[in-house]
């Protein structure tokens, strides 16, 4: 079993297996070998590890991402926006979590969670005009009218196909 | 916590996803509404959005107004009304230097007129695209040869230069080959090339060597013929890890050619005939490859292949590819099915003996052997058979079965069961024997645990006797078979009674194999129901 400490000081007691399919985590472990000792997580909060623990849970045994992978990610490889109904569900949360969630994932580099996490925005954004946007997350529009429309025009083309 | 507090590289994650949506319309569209949402969004949408770009209108269109305009009398081309600016070149440069891969196709450069390439090519930075690392240059077009000049940067890693992207190659020009000459200086770090500098003549193989001779990282090489120095520059490169090329018909007789050291994963080589192939193998040693495929052009007017090379060639195989090799694959380009002579196809002279193919029996690794185009009708169970203990890790077998060859074989199917027994992890089997029924109290029907991974099979002219026997006895050795695939009836020939009604008699195994395949599942689900309900009457 492996301790782990989050920023509001709450230990998790998690299985080792489970815990591996942290890429920075099964480093420590390999790094510092057989420990009692905790290991803290100073950017992780503890309600956010315990989605990122079920997460993990529930994937537990599944094959981890090769490093070659990344690797491979060229331009021509294309992504789905797919999540599975499972992941779906687990990530149906408000946006607040939803990117302390990415946040952790990609500190935590657990790659398929930051995965689901990423596309669940990108889903939330695909097909929406500025405006629209800005009202989902809450964003202030910072440009001046000139400098939007200016960007505006230098990218119509992107508009029109 | 706020979406623009995400640090900029998951942003770029998140717009990467939308950017790699199949539906590009909208994809394109979200990124510029991304681009102007906030200035947070703004330079990671934009690095996105113009990551991959196809043609100059994208660049040519961020000139402001007043500057370019279609040209209604050239039928609706961008053209430049006056040479930009320096400070609208500024302009330009903010978006090109995003750019990091570009395919320029006919269609593009039909939007373009010469205005457009003279500016670009006075563009006031010395490089158009600075970052561009890949470049896919599908057009043949000679005006269009000094915008190619400024776009092959150092940054390229990838570059491939056809006709159209239909197109298979490139067409020779004085131009091109100036430019392709200079490509190692200009490119010094690409890592993949494909460019198939047409034709075979002598020139052209220099030209296209030359330019690889020059390219020290390569990962991936695609092209027609090159000259020995190319193939020796090759074969010094430890970064080389898939390498197709072609050979011609040559008149030395070179003793010592090169040897590819480092690991190879796929080696795929094309000749106008057996001949040039057999001796292109006599100079080259690939001695960590794990794929091979050999394309051969084959003769329309003549034999397909000349039995007497085949031998030479087999020998030059064996001996100059290691035993890690996993894959085998040797074809005629077009496939002989077509064929359809029945001189040719009835000519026993075709028929290779088991000792052409034995030298191949050292290649102990084989998962795949495609040697569909053979007539394997000289070879009998007992060959069969130590072909099959030879290669106990196959998985596909192509076998005599790829023409319509009318030469009696002496494979029965015996020889299929040998295959069954030997080679557990086969999962296709394409080849041509006389299928009757056996003995299935004796060997080696009895020693054969059967095969789960095959549900179909081709068995091109297997001649058959007896359908109902056979197909019992396939569905017991391959109980997940769901049909056998063969060719139709040949047209304007009469073959001997032997091949007659072939595709009637397999057709029955068919109809025999979708009763059995019935019996068997019916017989499955009533195990399941007396396993869950034993005390039932």
């Amino acid at each position: 079993m492996v301790h782990l400490v989050t920023s509001d000081n709450v230990e998790f007691v998690v299985d080792k297996e489970v815990v591996e399919r942290s890429v920075l985590i099964k480093n420590m472990l390999e790094d510092v070998g057989e420990t009692d000792q905790s290991i803290p997580l100073a950017n992780v909060s503890s309600a956010v590890l315990r989605k990122v623990i079920e997460y993990c849970e529930h994937h537990r045994g599944e094959p981890l991402p090769s490093a070659d992978a990344d690797q491979n990610q060229d331009e021509t490889r294309k992504r789905t926006t797919d999540i599975s109904e499972w992941d779906q569900k687990f990530i149906t949360v408000d946006q607040e979590m939803l990117f302390e969630i990415i946040l952790a994932a990609n500190y935590l580099d657990i790659k398929s969670l930051l995965d689901v996490g990423c596309k669940t925005v990108a889903n939330m954004i695909k097909g929406k005009t500025p405006d629209e946007i800005r009202r989902l997350f809450n964003i202030v529009n910072d440009f001046t009218p000139e400098e939007e429309a200016q960007i505006k025009k230098e990218n119509e083309w992107a508009e029109d196909r | 916590m706020h979406v623009c507090l995400l640090p900029a590289e998951i942003l770029l994650d998140i717009f990467a996803i939308i950017h790699e949506d199949y539906n590009s319309v909208i994809s394109h569209a979200t990124l510029a509404a991304l681009a102007r949402t906030c200035r947070t969004f703004k330079e990671p949408a934009l690095d996105t959005l113009w990551k991959h770009i196809d043609g100059f209108e994208p660049l040519v269109l961020c000139f402001p107004e007043g500057v370019h305009d279609r040209d209604v009398l050239g039928l609706g081309k961008l053209t430049f009304i006056r040479p930009p600016f320096a400070r609208e070149w500024s302009i330009f440069s903010q978006y090109a230097h995003r750019i990091r891969s570009l395919t320029f196709e006919p269609s593009e450069s039909d939007v373009i007129d010469d205005r457009i390439v003279q500016a670009l090519i006075s563009a006031p930075s010395l490089t158009l695209l600075p970052n561009l690392c890949r470049l896919h240059w599908f057009n043949d077009q000679e005006c269009f040869i000094p915008l190619l000049r400024c776009l092959l940067v150092p940054t390229i890693r990838s570059l491939e230069l056809r006709s159209s992207s239909s197109g298979t190659s490139w067409v020779p020009s004085f131009a091109k080959s100036a430019l392709l000459t200079s490509l190692g200086a200009r490119c010094p770090s690409i890592r993949e090339f494909k460019c198939v500098y047409q034709s075979d003549s002598e020139d052209n193989s220099d030209i296209i060597s030359d330019a690889v001779c020059g390219s020290r990282e390569l990962f991936h090489l695609e092209t027609g013929v090159l000259n020995t120095q190319a193939l020796y520059h090759l074969a010094s490169l430890p970064s080389l890890k898939s390498l197709y090329f072609r050979t011609y018909n040559i008149d030395s007789t070179q003793t010592d050619g090169p040897e590819f050291i480092s690991q190879i994963n796929l080696v795929h080589i094309a000749a106008p005939s057996l001949f040039a192939l057999a001796h292109c193998l006599r100079n080259i040693r690939f001695l960590c490859c794990r794929s091979v495929a050999l394309d051969i052009d084959l003769n329309p007017w003549g034999a397909p292949y000349d039995p007497l090379v085949v031998p030479e060639f087999i020998i030059s195989f064996s001996k100059h590819f290691s035993p890690a090799l996993e894959h085998l694959s040797v074809s005629f380009e077009p496939p002989l099915f077509s064929l359809e002579d029945e001189d040719i196809l009835a000519d026993s002279h075709f028929a290779l003996a088991f000792d052409v193919i034995a030298p191949l029996l050292s290649l102990s690794r084989l998962t795949k052997v495609d040697l569909d185009w053979i007539c394997a009708s000289a070879i009998d169970d007992a060959s069969l058979k130590r072909m099959a203990q030879s290669w106990p890790l196959l998985q596909e077998f192509y076998f005599g079965s790829g023409c319509r060859w009318l030469v009696p074989p002496s494979l029965t199917f015996i020889g299929f069961i040998y295959l069954i027994q030997h080679c557990p992890a086969l999962r296709t089997i394409d080849m041509t024997f006389c299928a009757c029924s056996v003995d299935t109290d004796s060997e080696p029907f009895t020693k054969t645990i059967p095969n789960e991974n095959i549900t179909n099979i081709f068995v091109g002219m297997s001649p058959i006797v007896d359908p109902v026997a056979v197909a019992c006895q396939l569905h017991t050795l391959v109980p997940n078979l769901s049909g056998v695939d063969r060719f139709g009836p040949l047209l304007d020939v009469d073959p001997t009674s032997q091949f007659r009604n072939i595709d009637e008699g397999w057709a029955k195994v068919d109809e025999f194999l979708m009763v059995l395949n019935t019996a068997a599942k019916m017989r499955k689900s009533v195990d399941q129901a007396t396993l869950e309900c034993p005390d039932a009457p």
